[in-house]
């Protein structure tokens, strides 16, 4: 038996636009169930639909649908189960509606011609993704600015309610500024999932997925594969639960291993770095450097992919067959709903995960703690002299450095330190000391941390990296190795921007990848390919650059 | 009034990649795997129904009640159909 049934007729209003009347009355007798006019997008009719849900289920001698129990019983039929449900389908259609336009979809048609089209719907493609990522950049920035602004000030507060110590640190260094380095992307990925809401909503998702069959075939990659790897240039953890519109495993499983290469937010603070450094007086050069290290991580994900696709992951992708629906003007409601639901899944999955991430890299770099240095005890008994003379602003500024020493020290010291001195040897060949090591093993929080924890290791505290970050990058020119040779040479920057742009550093993203392929293998694969393929292309840089005498 | 012009089949069937831009044809069966034919039936690529070219290429562009689908070549080859003409004065006998 059937259950009492109330059938929904949505996109109403795409009907009426169409200039197609649908006899409601002739369809709830002849489907013996009430049938309500509604449109999900506009929210049109969705109140008479309640009210007919209410109705059916407070009247217990409802009818049943007799005819929709015939037409699902044909789950019996031999031959075609789809075949007789289409032809009644077509029938029932033919029966309750009429058209007054012959071809309702000749707008679309005219529009498919180009945007599908191999040159012009390629060129269509790009120019709509060019401007959709320079809205996300730019509307993102007040917000992110914001929450940024909020997560110093919450520190700052509760810097005061705590007494100075352990738990203080763990709280504002570890806690608050774990989760708010995470957060602060949160506005780029809300506007990125709005944007691609809005795209899906108008029909040209679709058309999109269809221009990329033609390039990604050619990879072994599905055309659906691109929405993921579009939004991986956000945050690859969206984008590896976005993965789940791939039908085929093994598809997906690559995009979900090949996701991370793609250049995420939290590598732009160290790209900008590592390129400032590199030219810092040629505009044109940092911005083609820029471009090129988007397009490495792209060529090299593409490249594993065709790699995967032949290796361990054996097969061709599996053929496209896909709906191209009517173009219609997007709802902002829908698209607000969906952002809303990636937002809080992103918050979810991620949060948790780098919270704990958080505290341990903050446990690195703090344990064990070491005895302030006689140097530091020297420099604020100076102050005290300074200040006891009158002169605030030389105490002022001696106390801060006094406290930047301190910091200094203790990170050298901390497991954080000892692993960059442990791994020495290893990144020795990829130009690396152990300061830009310690950077690196900080990073295993989040990329982006390398930033703040070279400006600790090098010269200026990390306030003043924040407020002049020209500052940093003078120091960073100037600092010294050992032998007094310069420590950020052209070929150490460039071996830092390639490990940057292919190393997997960020284990939310592993963590992501076992709940969503179910296995802790995929995970471990991807770390490890990753950083392998990021320590081989460092080394060939750095190695290359040096025997052509440029270093 | 204008009577629709009436349409026959003719044997024998071809794939679906076989038509040009803007013909049709009845689909007579599908051999695809498991997977693919229920992803094909969804989407109402199922014995019987009429189905239309509207582009050419890889992937191409197929009309099937109502709904425009985008269907790459690998696929399409897999759809069998007998193609529907219409028989007007000159074509027909």
């Amino acid at each position: 038996m059937t259950p009492p049934t109330v059938l929904a007729l949505n996109m109403i209003d795409a009907a009426d636009a169409d200039g197609i009347k649908i006899d409601v009355a002739g369809l709830a007798i002849e489907l013996g169930c009430p049938v309500i006019p509604v449109s999900a997008r506009t929210g049109r009719g969705i109140d008479d639909l309640k009210r007919a849900l209410d109705e059916t289920l407070d009247n217990h001698t409802a009818r049943n649908p007799t005819t929709l129990q015939a037409a699902m019983a044909c789950h019996a039929c031999a031959i075609c189960p789809f075949q007789n449900r289409y032809t009644w389908t077509e029938g029932v259609a033919k029966r309750h509606a009429k058209s007054k336009t012959e071809k309702p979809d000749r707008h679309t048609e005219a529009i498919d011609r180009i945007l599908t089209h191999p040159v012009g719907g390629l060129a269509a493609f790009l120019s709509v993704m060019a401007v959709m990522f320079y809205l996300i950049f730019q509307l993102a920035t007040v917000p992110m600015d914001l929450i940024d602004h909020l997560f110093v000030t919450l520190g700052s507060v509760v810097a005061k309610w705590i007494p100075a110590g352990d738990l203080q640190s763990l709280a504002v260094n570890g806690i608050i500024g774990g989760v708010g380095g995470i957060l602060v992307f949160l506005p780029q990925i809300c506007i990125l999932f709005f944007f691609l809401a809005l795209l899906e909503d108008t029909g040209y998702l679709a058309r999109a997925a269809f221009v990329m069959e033609r390039l990604m075939r050619r990879i072994g990659l599905p055309g659906k594969a691109f929405v993921p790897l579009l939004s991986a240039h956000a945050c690859a953890i969206p984008a590896i639960m976005s993965t789940r519109v791939i039908e085929d495993r093994r598809d997906r499983f690559i995009t979900i291993l090949i996701a991370p290469l793609m250049s995420c937010s939290a590598r732009i603070p160290v790209y900008t770095l590592v390129i400032a450094l590199l030219f810092p007086r040629q505009p044109g050069l940092a911005a083609l450097t820029f471009l090129g290290a988007y397009a490495v991580g792209i060529g090299m994900g593409l490249l594993a992919a065709f790699v995967m696709k032949r290796t361990i992951l054996p097969g061709e992708a599996r053929p496209l067959v896909l709906e191209l629906p009517r173009y219609r003007i997007p709802g902002v409601r829908t698209a607000f709903l969906h952002m809303y639901d990636q937002a809080r899944m992103f918050i979810k999955q991620a949060g948790t995960v780098i919270l704990l991430i958080s505290i341990i890299l903050w446990a690195l770099a703090t344990y064990p703690k070491s005895e302030t240095p006689q140097e530091v005890h020297d420099m604020r008994a100076e102050a005290a002299q300074l200040a006891a003379a009158g002169d605030t602003d030389g105490a002022a500024s001696l106390t801060k450095e006094a406290a930047h020493h301190e910091d200094q020290y203790a990170l050298a010291n901390s497991y954080a330190g000892r692993l960059g001195r442990f791994f020495e040897p290893a990144l020795a060949p990829l130009g690396f000391n152990w300061q830009i090591g310690i950077g690196i093993v900080t990073s295993f929080a989040a990329r982006e941390v390398i930033v703040s924890t070279l400006a600790v290791v090098y010269g200026v505290g990390s306030d003043r990296a924040e407020e002049e970050p020209k500052s940093l990058y003078d120091n960073l020119r100037s600092a010294k190795r050992a032998d007094g040779s310069p420590v950020f040479t052209t070929a150490t920057a460039f071996s830092l921007l390639i490990f940057y742009i292919l190393a997997a550093q960020c284990l939310a993203t592993q963590v992501v990848t076992r709940k969503e392929t179910g296995s802790w293998k995929w995970a471990a694969l991807q770390l490890v390919y990753m950083n392998v393929l990021a320590y081989a292309a460092s080394f060939v840089i750095y190695q290359t650059l040096r025997a052509c005498g440029i270093s | 009034m204008i009577k629709p012009l009436p349409i026959t089949c003719v044997p024998p069937s071809a794939p679906l990649d076989s038509l040009s831009a803007g013909e049709s044809a009845v689909v007579s069966h599908v051999e695809a795997s498991d997977d693919d034919m229920r992803r094909l039936m969804t989407l109402g690529i199922c014995t019987g129904r009429r189905i239309e070219l509207v582009q050419c290429g890889n992937p191409m562009i197929v009309r099937i009640f109502g709904s425009r689908l985008g269907i790459s070549r690998r696929l399409a080859s897999r759809v069998m159909v007998q193609q529907c003409r219409h028989n007007s004065t000159t074509e027909s006998l």
